[in-house]
């Protein structure tokens, strides 16, 4: 995990800092992550793990804090079946119940029923595919790095959920400028005009 | 803080960040290629952009040194800005590399000094310390990048930029 060693790749954030941890813990408790199992209905599922070990998901002070950092890996367990591989199961489901129940074609409900029971039997013989994205939180400045380039969106939803009333800004050229100086002098930047380079606009030097 | 609850302000800066990195490769190829006490250099990757989504003309180039290179040149003579680029920052001794994404500073591929550290400590400290002064030094290097951006200065600076598109010296 790039946060522990080798290169790094990371989306930054920014949040308030937030010296005080009170309720901390309850709160990554509370969304820690929990195991798929063939039955949900969910194809996938989010939550926090120990970043050190991401099949660890009983959380306290000591995997979670270091110095002045909150240390979470953020775990997606998915249920990967190949297009194929469902198209083919189906065709098969299908084709035995038509053959036990004497139909010539099944209704939606039945299609629909064959479904879930062909979804379910794959899962029963599958484990799912987990990812897990290290979690750098220095709460006396604020910065959080995401260790991943891919889309951050599911892990900004459960990071507000787990610590309300905290939001995150991702790091740009606004954000970047409104943490130095002021919202006002970042959002000045909105009015400019792109320079060209290419060729000499009119009434330029 | 504040969330910007208005997307659109965020969109029409991204812009910017490309400038930064147009600004950061002409200081690089100057004689005097250096933000305060850090020394910038491009090297290894460069990628070039005009418009964006699936209508985007893109050149991309790897290499030794691709910015030096006359095929990055002419992207920038056609109107395409850097959309990421790999810097090299060196301060003292110490050296960081990474590719920076002007859109939305994304940082990937970060390698930093190598850590000082007993063999029973996982670096992790040091680690996010080096780490953050990168960080810094990206911060600054863009803070002063806005400061020129938005002064009488700019004028005067991108005439010095174009004259370098062109073929004259940074």
């Amino acid at each position: 995990m790039s946060v522990f060693s080798g290169s790094q790749t990371y989306t930054r954030f920014f949040t308030d800092p937030a010296p005080k941890t009170d309720g901390f813990l309850a709160a990554i408790r509370l969304r820690r992550f929990r195991d798929l199992v063939p039955s949900d209905e969910d194809r996938s599922r989010i939550g926090w793990v120990d970043i050190r070990h991401p099949l660890e998901t009983d959380l306290g002070a000591a995997n979670v804090f270091e110095g002045e950092h909150l240390l979470l890996g953020f775990r997606v367990d998915a249920w990967k079946v190949t297009a194929d591989l469902l198209k083919a199961r189906l065709k098969s489901a299908e084709a035995a119940r038509l053959e036990a129940t004497g139909q010539t074609r099944l209704s939606k409900t039945q299609r629909d029923d064959v479904r879930v029971m062909v979804v379910r039997h794959l899962r029963e013989q599958m484990i799912p595919m987990m990812t897990v994205v290290g979690v750098d939180w220095n709460l006396n400045t604020g910065v959080i790095r995401f260790h991943s380039s891919k889309k951050p969106d599911a892990f900004v939803e459960l990071f507000e959920a787990t610590f309300k009333g905290l939001s995150l800004v991702q790091a740009g050229a606004l954000s970047i400028v409104e943490r130095r100086s002021s919202r006002d002098d970042a959002m000045e930047l909105a009015g400019l005009e792109p320079t060209p380079f290419h060729y000499q606009p009119a009434g330029a030097a | 803080m504040i969330r910007y609850e208005y997307g659109e302000a965020i969109e029409s800066a991204r812009f910017l960040g490309r400038e930064f990195l147009v600004w950061l490769w002409w200081l690089s190829a100057s004689d005097e290629p250096r933000i305060g006490d850090v020394e910038v250099c491009l090297h290894s990757a460069l990628t070039l952009e005009r418009g964006g989504g699936s209508e985007a003309e893109r050149t991309a180039m790897r290499g030794a040194d691709p910015s030096s290179s006359r095929e990055a040149k002419d992207a920038l003579r056609d109107g395409k800005l850097p959309k990421s680029a790999k810097l090299h920052l060196t301060r003292n001794e110490a050296q960081w590399s990474f590719v920076l994404h002007a859109d939305t500073m994304l940082i990937t591929g970060l390698k930093i000094p190598a850590l000082l550290v007993d063999k029973d400590d996982d670096g992790f400290s040091e680690r996010d310390q080096l780490t953050a002064q990168v960080e810094e030094i990206v911060d600054d290097a863009f803070a002063r990048f806005i400061d020129l951006r938005t002064s009488e200065r700019w004028d005067a600076a991108a005439a010095s930029i174009r004259a370098w598109v062109r073929g004259g010296v940074a």
